[in-house]
């Protein structure tokens, strides 16, 4: 059968769902990018983005609830292409979103080292 | 390399039937990105890609629908999908249309049948033989119909001893075309082809292909 499934525990897969479109608005925060720039990017890290077509309708998602808005920009390759950037709506979920995951990171690396000793 | 855009538009056809019940504006965000990602990358191998890469590259970008899974998210049911007018149309001019109005109903139809974005390539080909089936049946029956020799019919003097006789030889007409019952079997069967192939037709209009 065609098409990668995400590996991993089913709730490392919930986990990289939830965060994945933190992690959009993270990249986005550095600079502006376009589709295929951000899919690369992604793809650094394992199994985050499967399959690499699902970052489209988040895109569109993020778009639609004004978290991001978009620009076309002349390309060297071809085709304008779709440009992707923070708004100042983006930039306060992201900057919310931060602060709760590190609340929420550090509370279960507490648990898991004790489990370790 | 015609193979190649083959592929890929096979690809975004699925696609698009995936996102069918999304809000059209959607649909078209999602399938244009996805489809100008696709031909990035394959640009970025700086020559025509072999088969094995499309393929790679088709896969990584996922089963057009899983991806349309989440195109329908914050949507607890579909949204209405896209008004069916247009098939609904098609498919009454490809059949009747050509008896309201001879030929131009067909050809009304042939068009509204290709302009359709619900049917594949493949349905369209299957569609432009309903009107002509029909068309074979009816024209060939007229045809046929009027396709006969006569022979005879012609007034004879004879004189057998002496004694004038007129007499008319019966006149006989045959169908030079097929024998009768070979044509009936292919009227029928055209007839039977173009009904099957407008069910199938309206059958594939609810059910939009998701593979």
């Amino acid at each position: 059968m065609r098409g990668m499934v995400a590996s991993g525990s089913p709730s490392l897969v919930q986990l990289r769902k939830g965060t994945l479109e933190y992690c959009v608005l993270a990249l986005l925060a550095e600079e502006e990018r376009y589709g295929f720039d951000l899919v690369k990017a992604l793809s650094d890290v394992d199994g985050m983005l499967t399959p690499q077509g699902t970052i489209y309708p988040l895109l569109a998602r993020l778009r639609r609830e004004n978290l991001v808005s978009t620009d076309w920009k002349e390309s060297p390759s071809g085709p304008p292409r779709r440009y992707y950037r923070l708004t100042a709506k983006g930039r306060r979920a992201l900057r919310t979103f931060s602060e709760e995951w590190r609340r929420f990171s550090n509370a279960v690396d507490r648990f898991l080292e004790r489990a370790e000793k | 390399m015609r193979s190649h855009e083959r592929l890929v538009r096979d690809y975004l056809d699925r696609l698009e039937r995936a996102l069918v019940a999304a809000p059209r504006d959607r649909q078209r965000e999602i399938s244009a990105e996805i489809e100008a990602h696709i031909r990035e990358e394959i640009s970025e191998l700086g020559r025509d890609p072999r088969d094995h890469e499309l393929l790679q590259i088709l896969d990584r970008m996922g089963e057009p629908e899983l991806i349309a899974e989440d195109a329908y998210e914050g949507q607890p049911q579909p949204v209405q999908p896209r008004s069916r007018a247009l098939e609904v149309f098609a498919l009454l001019f490809l059949t009747v249309g050509g008896f309201v109005l001879p030929i131009l109903g067909w050809i009304v139809g042939l068009i509204l049948l290709w302009i359709s974005q619900t049917w594949s390539t493949r349905e369209k080909i299957l569609g432009t033989c309903i009107p002509l089936s029909l068309a074979a049946t009816f024209y060939g029956i007229f045809l046929f119909s009027v396709m006969e020799t006569c022979t005879g019919g012609t007034q004879v003097t004879v004189k057998p001893g002496g004694r004038t006789r007129t007499i008319t030889e019966p006149l006989i007409c045959e169908s030079s075309g097929l024998e009768p019952w070979l044509s009936s079997i292919i009227f029928v069967g055209l007839v039977v082809a173009a009904i099957s192939l407008t069910f199938y037709l309206a059958w594939r209009v609810a059910h939009p292909r998701t593979i």
